[in-house]
């Protein structure tokens, strides 16, 4: 199911891209073959790999409780779906790491441009950055626990630590990346600082701002789900944690999947985002845009 | 609109040797002095670092000069006044916007009317020639289209002064050669003061009304012609004309002496 709908976009942003750079149909339709042919050969390795890992599993070449078995996984799969549970799992974590990774990239973008403009106050708080950023964020769970206990504030803060540096970091440098000649433009054209800003500023910052967006997003989902291992009430990270403690593997597997197709799903989304909001950016020289 | 006067009166400027603040001071201009008539076109011609674009950019505002005036219409220049249009050798478009929206952008930046907008800018994208291009990204176009944006962007506002700075330098021979003929014919049309810094005679030579040659840094004055040829003038017809080259050869023997020194 998931890797039905992994293709279905992936074929989609290629035959896009064909119809930019290829304005014949024959290699067009050559390119549109081979991506199709490339993506079954992906659906054929998971094939391949799970009918292989059934395998072992069935004949006991391996312990089923440590690799579970794939026709058990979907089974357990099938099982939590008409639950509830799972959902208000997908829920939780879903909404903590959206709330996290939302709230620290809106405070890392705004304070990018504000320490932008107030390079002074940036070089004296420069060195405490490097140094929480360095820190590995997972060790401040237990803080956040002490601070905030089990329910979901603990969770977005540890989410939102994890990826506020990452979109701030990168806005700085996506600020700083402005072209100069751009620069120049602006202040010939008499712009003020707010029209600098809007309009020359602010889109060159963009690509870089959604580079850090992405991986602030995959971040966020590693702080949720930590933080929920270490205590938690509900969320993904708490399932998998209770029942590989249980050795229910399959059950746990089954989360596993859960967890991988909805990081999978949201990380996709922001692409997609990013290739409407950037579509300058790949226009070639023998394209048309229209 | 009548082209401005421009008016350079003794001017002397520093420059910090690492930048503003240094107490080390490099001088590149010592004591120029210049007058544009409205509706002339004037090329300065210089070897690099001799001030020529420090010139051209006190008399966009961009720069206050240290010493001596700098006079537009009779008043000091202001930064970013609608009534002069820049252009630069590298042409500065914003590649997040098409053609059209890159045109537009001075518009934007006075906070023209939406409408009037669209319509000016595509209009002076057809006047380049790239009508057919409004759409399209600066990623998409060649050297030569990407400077012809640049152009339509700096008439977009119908400017009285043009300020341009090595415009067509970046360009190869044959598209610098297009869109000299273009620019004179779109410049021929209106009535706009030009300055036009270069360090390629020929071009100036072949576009200017008058030629001043600046001496190596500090820049001063160093030789002024008029250049008496005939308007509307082709650049490319000029290429063939006896008297075109008679001019060009009169300045180089100044212009050598002042390179080889």
């Amino acid at each position: 199911m998931a890797s039905d709908a992994f293709q279905a976009t992936a074929t989609q942003d290629d035959s896009l891209d064909l119809s930019r750079s290829a304005p014949n149909s024959s290699p067009r339709r050559q390119a549109l073959w081979r991506s199709t042919a490339t993506r079954l050969g992906t659906v054929l390795v998971v094939v391949v790999v799970c009918l292989f890992w059934e395998l072992t599993a069935r004949e006991r070449w391996m312990n089923p409780i440590f690799t579970g078995q794939p026709v058990k996984v979907l089974g357990s799969l099938w099982e939590l779906i008409r639950g509830n549970m799972l959902w208000e799992d997908v829920a939780a974590t879903v909404e903590a790491t959206l709330v996290g990774v939302v709230a620290a990239s809106a405070c890392g973008i705004v304070l990018a441009f504000v320490l932008s403009r107030l390079r002074l106050v940036y070089a004296v708080v420069d060195p405490l950055f490097v140094a929480l950023n360095s820190l590995p964020r997972v060790a401040l769970a237990p803080l956040f626990l002490l601070w905030f206990g089990i329910g979901l504030e603990s969770k977005v803060f540890l989410s939102a630590s994890v990826a506020f540096f990452v979109v701030f970091l990168n806005t700085v440098a996506g600020i700083d990346s402005v072209d100069r000649d751009h620069l120049v433009l602006a202040r010939s054209l008499g712009a003020g600082a707010w029209q600098t800003f809007r309009k020359f500023v602010l889109p060159s910052s963009v690509p870089s701002i959604f580079a850090g967006l992405e991986l602030a997003m995959i971040y966020g989902f590693i702080g949720t789900v930590t933080g929920e291992m270490l205590a938690g009430q509900r969320g993904i990270g708490v399932r998998i944690s209770y029942y590989s403690g249980l050795f229910r593997t399959n059950h746990m597997l089954a989360y596993l999947f859960v967890l991988m197709i909805v990081t999978t799903a949201i990380a996709t989304m922001l692409r997609w985002v990013r290739r409407r909001l950037l579509r300058w950016q790949s226009a070639g020289v023998h394209q048309m845009v229209q | 609109m009548p082209g401005s006067t421009i008016a350079v009166r003794q001017v002397r400027h520093w420059f910090g040797l690492a930048g503003p603040g240094d107490a080390r001071r490099v001088s590149v201009l010592d004591g120029v002095s210049l007058d544009v008539a409205s509706g002339e076109f004037l090329a300065i011609v210089g070897p690099s670092g001799c001030g020529k674009t420090t010139v051209l950019n006190m008399v966009g505002g961009l720069i206050d000069p240290q010493h001596g005036e700098v006079l537009v219409n009779g008043h000091r220049p202001e930064i970013g006044a609608p009534d002069i249009g820049y252009l630069f050798a590298r042409d500065g478009l914003l590649p997040w916007r098409t053609a059209e929206a890159n045109v537009a952008l001075p518009l934007e930046i006075r906070k023209a009317a939406r409408k009037d907008r669209h319509r000016l800018a595509s209009q002076a994208l057809v006047a380049v020639g790239l009508g057919e291009f409004a759409h399209a990204y600066p990623a998409q176009l060649s050297h030569g289209m990407r400077q012809r944006v640049a152009l339509a962007r700096t008439l977009v506002t119908g400017p009285n002064t043009l300020l341009m700075d090595e415009p067509f330098s970046a360009l190869d021979a044959q598209t610098r050669l297009a869109l000299q003929e273009q620019f004179m014919r779109l410049w021929q049309h209106q009535s706009s003061t030009v300055l036009f810094v270069t360090h390629d005679l020929a071009e100036a030579v072949a576009l200017a009304d008058r030629l001043v040659v600046f001496s190596q840094r500090p820049g001063r004055v160093k030789a002024e012609f008029p250049i008496d040829l005939p308007r509307p003038r082709s650049v490319t017809q000029l290429q063939a004309d006896a008297s075109y080259h008679r001019i060009l050869q009169q300045v180089w023997d100044v212009f050598k002496s002042e390179v080889t020194v």
